[in-house]
């Protein structure tokens, strides 16, 4: 460690100088990227105007005229212009070059194109290059001008040239040169011809011929001539040996061998188009392809435009478009090399052709081709998201920090290494961060519509929000290892001061203050005396004291709680004063292990975590593991064990110890907001009091059960906080550090939460519903700014807090109640409606139910985000524009959306049957019962029931005494709920029969009271964010999956073999799926088995008998079946099977 | 009835099934349009773009949106489509002056100058039609001016330019050029001027501009030196002559020259000095048409000492016809310079005031100037002369051999004196001889060869002479063919850059009856 130390000073240093370089580069991006797109566009119009020239130069009437070919015309260049014109999106110059061609070069017999014309046909033949580029081309016109006919024409062209101009050997099917040339004795193929992507093109329209056989055979040819031939370059043509069935390079009469001229140009920019279009694993052939010619660049600095085939030059005339073809192909593998060969060469070229001097009509097609490849404009237009076309790549990659987000990747990946990477991704990191908010306050309001100010700014606002969330957490946790758990100071014998524990109550059960004070009587620490703080004045709660000897003090009912409290304070005496709500059952150990800070004179008070016993809403709806950490978790532990480390940790309302005198010091607990706990904490710290903060879970209590509670603690929280945050702002609060001012009001700011949620929802909402842009920028440039913030914000959080992963969790979290909290944030206006209320707990219910009271401001949004969202949906697919923008907003409506559906999952509420929480405790337990006995290990317990897993699988008697091997021992009878098969395990659950109240004190003692029962809480909680997230996801999957309502008491083995039943009147083979003590489990085909009757089954282990007991349809056809044994079932020894031990039961 | 019934099932069917057609249609173009102006107003011109191409697709004659998607590529930077967009609403819509200066604004751009040049112009014809914007006719009117051949339209562009804005510095600028094209370099040089004054700076074209038409037209002071010798007696005469001239262009339409200077003249009897002074001006009408003047006071003759010359010049490349009228001393009058009397009667300087019309034109390589004349001569104390004539001159170039230039001359000279007042003759009443050669015919021609020889660049030297077969009759005498002869010499040097020297000496003889000798030296002072 010590010598990691300097390295990692030494790595920081670095890379803060590198950050620091690069900040004002990263500030000025903006003008540096919009050059970058300006310079795109420049390029695009540059190919536009290449376009122009060449129509106004070359196409008279729809007919493209070589003027330095004599001024004939070919097909192929009728077909160039065909493409090109679809890429250009020219329909005008599309249709015009089409109906020429159709009307002068498609005069044969079949859909093929004369290939020269010049005032008549010159030749018939056709040229396979052409015919394949006017196909292609009507195909993607019918697709680039949504004209159904182009595709029509197309497919005869193809039927022509599939039977004409292919060659189909016994193995292969090779492109010829053109109609003429499979006929003749050694077929001749050009191998610039092969034109992979459009056959790719051609097989999703044409289904009636295999073109993915000539793509095949196509590469084939070109893997025979560099890979077995060793060729540098290829020959303009092959031929095939009818002789030999073989591809040959040499005429197989005269032997003469073509060389590589401008007729194999095109093959290069062919197979880049492929590789572009298709993504076609031929590198290494590309590669290949391109070696000769960097060679010959190196070489020589130019490439002529004739060589033989082992590369040697037979010309000194430089071959301008073979620059074009090659560098297309480049781009796809050597970008390098195509850069340089288009700033070597092919920008003068364009230059030259745009300035209007004379450029070779070949020349001038291929500068064009070449340059829109690189430009991403020649398409297929079937592209997966290809709607997004054209996305600003080379804008986006501009604006996009590479290099410091991969460093800040880098640096978070290393941040648990040593703190001090920890300070250099922070620091790139905020940044980042910084550099999008920047961005987005200096170019992307909308000023100009209406209210736009309004809404780009409130957006920016929530956004600055977001980021200031995390800087304050910064303040809050600190940068470092985590503190380590407070201490205590060495204490004597003799430091025994008094403790008065408070136990406020108010409407909460009698039930619940039992165990509470059933876990208070039992802490073992002397001089203690318990108070029951009563508001509501109930005479059973008195009674209730008082069995447990506890003095009961009639509270003020003024005040809420801290108005009981101070009232409280006035009758009591202690030096130490415990405050636990009514529901916080502390543990043995509690004061054993809070007491002893108070040696320290100036310890004001101590805290414990919050812990719950209960599933917190979310853990409900989602039925999630246990190892997903309540909601509160994370506060409770990570925040407050860290604030612990600067002295900063605050009273949260429950178990807390506080000394008496710093209380009174401030005339009792605060009384102004209705969140006492965190003000009474301030005024403590502002008057010099220290706090502890021990990381243990001494308390436990219940969690809000349901979304109407839930709303209810989170309205309280949220009105005490702004109550403070206005009324007592820490910030200007005298006596506290700068530490504490801040870490204050950061948990006082987070509160405002509602309203950044609430932007964050609408913000969509304005462009689908009412075209409103919030933000002015394109959405490429948008996402190389935003694509950091969203990425880095949550690591920044991850990286304060490690070890609480909410990734996508507090999404939901927020989401779920941010809609009524922002409502309720308007009762800060109205003072009388902001009335303490107690977080209802303690609820039963047994069916599924959806709160429609809390989740109204959730429909409503919900409902209104679905309109926006329909709306946007027929926007996007009717009228087909702006598409980036409505992908954008879309996108973001629908995850808003997915919060939404999450926080409706969490109103509709799964049923809660039962009335005590299940907490998991191993205990060693044996069943006993006549002759019966079974040993297991308890896998949960509760106060009402047991269960254990146990290897044995066989049935269980319905009554068994239990006896739990814990100190000191206990017995009771019980009764089987459920036995069911758990991977290879049985599983059982037990009901204590018969429960009386000492019974019930031992379980309390037992389960709760015991510090060993949650000393191992957090151990195994997920500390993963991406589990964390599959956690939320498979949740929200599980949320909707129906309910399991019965369970079996026996437990199935599943089987699955065929079986023949014998009824009264029919014989019927089924399918066997599973087979219990009671009965079985089966799968019949055809028409339903009768039931009521009884079954003979004849299996190989011999026969049974059995009555049907249900049956249900599943799939036409399919019928599920259930029947239970009449008689003793051979397959389980000693069982007696009955209809109820074999009838599913409810649990 | 049952037609009723038809017609209102088919105006039923009509509305169910067409109009919901047509309904959404225009739904969908209004959407669309909506879309795109909304775009425009936030400037997301690639989104408008997107709509309106969506609305031209529905309807390829949709005029905001053929008009707004051209702006809208434009302002994408898309100008190629933009252009290509503006054609085609513009080919429908010629309306729209905006567009129309647009588009060919536009098309200036140099990409589109080798083939879109006549539709840039187009385009400035269509908008000026509907809009008379002076900033877009100027920039037509340059575009105009660029070209020889539409250089007088440009001028014309410009000219109602400036009948709205007089100090349009552009506009002058433009018309400068224009006229340089024409070659009418006064007015090229004066709109060039102008355009100066009316800008707080020149453009720098403007100054070469302005530069090459100042070429010829700088300030100079002359120092001249004249020599004359009439050696043939009684007719004897010597002179010479010292002053000093200035040049000066005060209008790029006018040249002014003044100069003044001494002379004295003798013979064997008599001496007379005086001083002179002369003022010329040269009016440039046009490359045309210009008016030439000259004035001139001597006060060495006695009596009158006015001469001057007043001419009017049409010059053509083809042809150059300069009628006049001109006044000027006969010396070879002279033993009268100074004036002799004789019983009271006094003799002295003739002047010849000639009616002329000189008329230069080429056939071929020959180049041919003819001038008839008509006039009288006026001395003191004889009658008024009448006089009519005619002198022509042919020249062509002959050969060129290293640094000589050859070529041969014909010189014509014919004239007809009322009477002859040549022979007045020294007698007991009248001691001094007088008159002047006017013979009643009087037929000269010379055939001259005439050479230049090039010594450097700073030095040539031409020569001309050759003899001259003369015709006299003198109606006291029988006429009589006679010999003379001609000769020229003429030798300059550029001495440094302002300072140019040319010597130049004539030898003219006319049968026996009378010699001259002329020498002329100037030492020319150059402002540049």
């Amino acid at each position: 460690m010590t010598s990691a130390l300097p390295h990692a000073w030494v790595i920081t240093l670095a890379l803060l100088c590198g950050c620091l370089a690069e900040a004002p580069s990263i500030f000025a991006a903006n003008t540096q990227s919009e050059r970058s797109s300006d310079r795109h566009i420049r390029e695009l119009d540059d190919l536009s105007a290449l376009w122009s020239l060449y129509k106004q130069t070359f196409i008279v009437n729809g007919r493209v005229v070589s003027w330095d070919e004599q001024g004939v015309t070919t097909s192929e260049g009728q077909g160039y212009a065909m493409l090109r014109a679809v890429w250009s999106g020219d329909r005008l110059m599309f249709d015009r070059v089409w109906a020429w061609t159709k009307e002068h070069l498609q005069v044969r017999d079949d859909k093929l194109f004369a290939w020269k014309w010049k005032s008549k046909v010159l030749s018939m033949n056709s040229a396979t290059d052409a015919d394949t580029d006017i196909a292609l081309a009507l195909v993607l016109a019918a697709r680039r001008f949504d004209q159904p006919a182009y595709e029509q024409e197309a497919l005869a062209i193809l039927t022509s040239i599939w039977d004409l101009e292919l060659l189909h050997t016994d193995s292969h099917i090779y492109v010829t040169a053109g109609n003429w040339a499979r006929h003749e004795d050694h077929p001749v193929i050009h191998v610039a011809y092969l034109a992979p992507y459009a056959y790719e093109v051609f097989a999703t329209v044409d289904g009636a011929h295999p073109w993915a056989r000539v793509i095949d055979d196509a590469y084939a040819t070109l893997h025979w001539l560099y890979d077995q031939e060793h060729v540098a370059l290829p020959p303009d043509i092959l031929y095939w040996n009818r002789t030999t069935q073989q591809l040959s390079l040499q005429h197989p009469t005269n032997g003469r061998v073509s060389e590589f001229s401008y007729d194999a140009f095109p093959i290069f920019w062919r197979v880049a188009l492929d590789a572009q279009w298709f993504n076609r694993a031929e590198g290494p052939l590309r590669t290949t392809m391109l070696d000769f010619f960097q060679r010959e660049w190196r070489a020589h600095g130019r490439l002529v435009d004739h060589y033989t085939l082992d590369g040697t030059p037979r010309s000194v005339i430089e071959g301008l478009p073979l620059y074009a073809t090659v560098s297309a192909l480049a781009l796809q593998e050597q970008p390098d090399f195509a850069s340089t060969l288009t700033q070597r060469k092919l920008t003068d070229l364009q230059r030259t052709a745009l300035a209007g001097k004379a450029t070779p009509y070949y020349l001038h097609n291929w500068l064009w081709f070449s340059q829109a490849t690189s430009l991403q404009q020649v398409r297929h237009y079937d592209e997966f998201l290809g709607f997004l076309r054209p996305f600003d790549y080379e804008g986006f990659s501009t604006h996009f920090p590479w290099e410091l987000f991969a460093v800040t990747i880098a640096l978070f990946f290393m941040a648990r290494w040593h703190p001090v990477f920890t300070v250099a991704f922070l620091l790139c990191a905020l940044t980042l961060c910084v550099r999008y908010l920047w961005w987005r306050i200096f170019n992307t309001l909308n000023t100009i519509e209406s209210g736009g100010l309004a809404i780009s700014l409130s957006l920016w606002v929530a956004e600055c929000y977001a980021l200031s969330t995390v800087l304050l957490l910064l303040v809050q946790v600190g940068i470092g290892r985590r503190p380590s758990p407070a201490v205590p100071p060495p204490t004597t014998e003799k430091f025994a001061p008094t403790v008065d524990v408070l136990i406020p109550i108010y409407s909460e059960s009698c039930a619940i203050l039992a165990q509470t004070l059933i876990g208070a009587c039992a802490m073992t620490y002397g001089p203690k005396r318990i108070y029951v703080l009563d508001d509501s004045h109930r005479d059973d709660v008195a009674q209730l004291a008082g069995r447990f000897g506890a003095s009961y003090i009639k509270g003020p009912r003024r005040h809420a709680k801290a108005g009981n409290l101070n009232h409280a304070l006035t009758q009591t005496d202690g030096e130490l004063i415990v405050v636990f709500d009514t529901d916080h059952i502390p543990v043995t150990s509690f004061l054993r292990e809070t007491v002893p800070f108070f040696v320290d004179p100036r310890m004001g008070f101590v805290q414990t975590p919050h812990h719950f016993y209960n599933q917190d809403i979310f853990q409900r709806a989602l039925r999630t593991s246990p190892h997903i950490p309540n909601e509160q978790d994370m506060f409770n532990h990570a925040i407050q064990g860290a604030r612990q480390g600067w002295g900063g940790s605050f009273f949260v309302g429950s178990g807390a110890v506080f000394r008496r005198a710093a209380i009174t010091a401030l005339n009792g607990f605060k009384l102004m907001s209705i969140t006492e706990d965190i003000h009474t904490s301030q005024h403590l710290h502002a008057h010099g009091w220290k706090s502890a903060f021990v990381d243990k879970d001494l308390a436990v209590g219940l969690t809000a059960e349901n979304l109407a509670s839930y709303l209810v603690q989170r309205r309280r929280w949220m009105l005490g906080c702004l109550q403070i945050f206005f009324k007592d702002n820490p910030l200007f609060c005298r006596g506290l550090s700068i530490r504490h001012r801040i870490g204050y009001f950061a948990s006082l700011y987070y509160f405002f939460f509602p309203v950044a949620r609430v932007i964050f929802w609408i913000t969509p909402l304005y462009f689908l519903a009412f075209h409103l842009h919030p933000i002015f920028a394109d959405v490429s440039i948008l996402l190389a700014y935003l694509l950091p913030f969203l990425v880095l914000v949550p690591l920044i959080s991850s990286v304060l807090l490690p070890g609480w992963p909410r990734l996508l969790w507090s999404t939901v979290y927020e989401t779920t109640v941010c809609f009524p909290l922002f409502r309720s944030m308007f009762d800060l206006l109205l003072p009388k409606r902001m009335g303490f209320k107690v977080t209802p707990k303690g609820l039963v219910t047994h069916r599924r139910s959806f709160d429609w009271r809390s989740s109204a401001g959730l429909l409503i949004a919900t409902t209104i985000t679905l309109v926006a969202i329909g709306k946007g949906l027929w926007e996007f697919w009717y009228f087909g524009i702006e598409k980036d923008a409505y992908f954008f907003n879309l996108s973001w409506a629908a995850v808003n959306l997915i919060g939404l559906s999450a926080g409706l999952l969490m109103a509709w509420e799964q049923p809660q049957r039962r009335a005590e929480e299940r907490i998991r405790k191993a205990i060693p337990l044996r069943l006993e019962t006549d002759g019966y006995a079974l040993d297991g290990l308890s896998r949960d317990v509760s106060l009402t029931g047991i269960s254990l897993e146990t290897a044995h699988t066989d049935s269980i008697p319905s009554i068994v005494n239990l006896t739990a091997q814990t100190i000191p021992p206990f017995t009771c009878q019980a009764r089987v709920v459920y036995h069911e098969p758990v991977a290879g395990r049985a599983r059982c659950g037990l009901a204590f029969v018969d429960q009386n109240e000492e019974h019930r004190r031992a379980m309390v003692l037992t389960i709760f009271a015991d510090p060993a029962t949650w000393s191992a809480a957090h151990r195994a909680s997920v500390r993963s964010k991406l589990l964390m997230a599959g956690h939320l996801l498979a949740g929200l999957w599980r949320s909707l999956a129906p309910l399991r309502t019965r369970r079996r008491r026996t437990p199935r083995i599943g089987l699955y073999r065929l079986v023949t039943i014998q009824t009264q009147d029919h014989t019927r083979t089924v399918l066997l799926r599973n087979r219990s003590a009671g009965g079985i489990g089966l799968l019949g085909f055809g028409p339903p088995l009768p039931s009521d009757e009884e079954w003979t089954i004849q299996a190989t282990t011999g026969a049974a008998r059995y009555r049907s007991c249900y049956r249900k349809l599943i799939a036409p056809g399919i019928w599920r079946f259930g029947a239970t044994s009449s008689a003793v079932d051979p397959g389980i020894p000693g069982s007696r099977p009955s209809i109820e031990s074999s009838t599913p039961t409810t649990i | 009835m049952r037609y009723r019934y038809f017609i209102l099932s088919l105006t039923v069917w009509n509305l169910f099934m067409y109009s919901p057609c047509t309904i959404a249609a225009d739904f969908v173009e209004s959407w669309y349009l909506s879309r795109g102006r909304a775009n425009m107003e936030i400037e997301n011109y690639k989104a408008a773009i997107e709509a309106f191409e969506r609305v031209v697709e529905h309807d390829p004659d949709h005029r905001e949106s053929l008009r707004s998607l051209g702006i809208a590529y434009e302002r994408q930077g898309l100008k190629d489509k933009s252009i290509e967009t503006f054609d085609r609403y513009l080919a429908k819509y010629d309306d729209d002056p905006e567009i129309a200066f647009k588009q060919a604004q536009a098309l200036e751009w140099s990409r589109y100058a080798t083939y879109r040049e006549k539709d840039m112009l187009k385009y400035y014809r269509m908008g000026l039609k509907r809009q008379d914007d002076p900033a877009m006719r100027l920039r037509y009117a340059s575009h105009l001016a660029a070209q020889k051949e539409t250089a007088q339209e440009a001028v014309a562009q410009y000219d109602r330019v400036l009948t709205s804005q007089p100090h349009s510095s552009q506009a002058h600028q433009g018309l400068a050029k224009a006229y340089a094209w024409l070659g009418q370099n006064d007015l090229a040089l004066h709109h060039a001027n102008l355009a100066r004054h009316a800008a707080r700076r020149e453009p720098g074209d403007m100054t070469a501009l302005r530069r090459d038409m100042l070429k010829g037209r700088e300030p100079a002071v002359e120092g001249v030196i004249s020599v004359l010798a009439q050696p043939e007696k009684p007719f004897e005469l010597y002179g010479i002559r010292l002053g000093s001239r200035g040049k000066v262009d005060v209008s790029p339409f006018t040249t002014t020259t003044l100069e003044v200077g001494g002379e004295h003249f003798w013979s064997s009897s008599e001496q007379r000095t005086g001083g002179y002074l002369s003022f010329g001006n040269q009016l440039r009408i046009n490359p045309t048409h210009r008016f030439d003047m000259l004035i001139e006071y001597h006060d060495a003759p006695r009596g009158d000492g006015m001469a001057y010359k007043f001419e009017y010049v049409y010059d053509r490349p083809s042809i150059s016809i300069r009628p006049g009228v001109k006044r000027e001393f006969r010396y070879d009058s002279f033993a009268a310079l100074v004036g002799s009397r004789t019983t009271g009667q006094l003799l002295g300087l003739a002047r010849s005031t000639l009616f002329y019309t000189d008329v230069a034109f080429d056939i071929g390589s020959v180049h041919l100037d003819v001038t008839p004349f008509v006039g009288w001569v006026s001395a003191e104390s004889v009658s008024k002369n009448e006089q009519v004539g005619l002198a022509a001159k042919g020249a062509m170039p002959l050969w060129q051999t290293g640094k000589w230039d050859w070529s041969g001359e014909y010189l014509f000279y014919v004239t007809h004196y009322g009477e002859n007042q040549s022979g007045f003759r020294s007698s007991p009443t009248e001691p001094t001889a007088g008159g002047y050669f006017s013979p009643q015919i009087f037929v000269n021609q010379i055939p001259r060869l005439a050479a230049s020889y090039t010594i450097d660049e700073r030095q040539d030297f031409t020569i001309a002479a050759g003899p001259a077969v003369q015709y006299v009759d003198e109606s006291a005498r029988a006429a009589q063919i006679r010999v003379g002869g001609d000769a020229h010499a003429a030798y300059t040097a550029r001495l440094s850059k302002p300072w140019l020297l040319k010597i130049m000496v004539d030898y003219t003889q006319i049968s026996s009856v009378y010699t001259r000798i002329q020498g002329n030296a100037l030492l020319v002072y150059t402002f540049y």
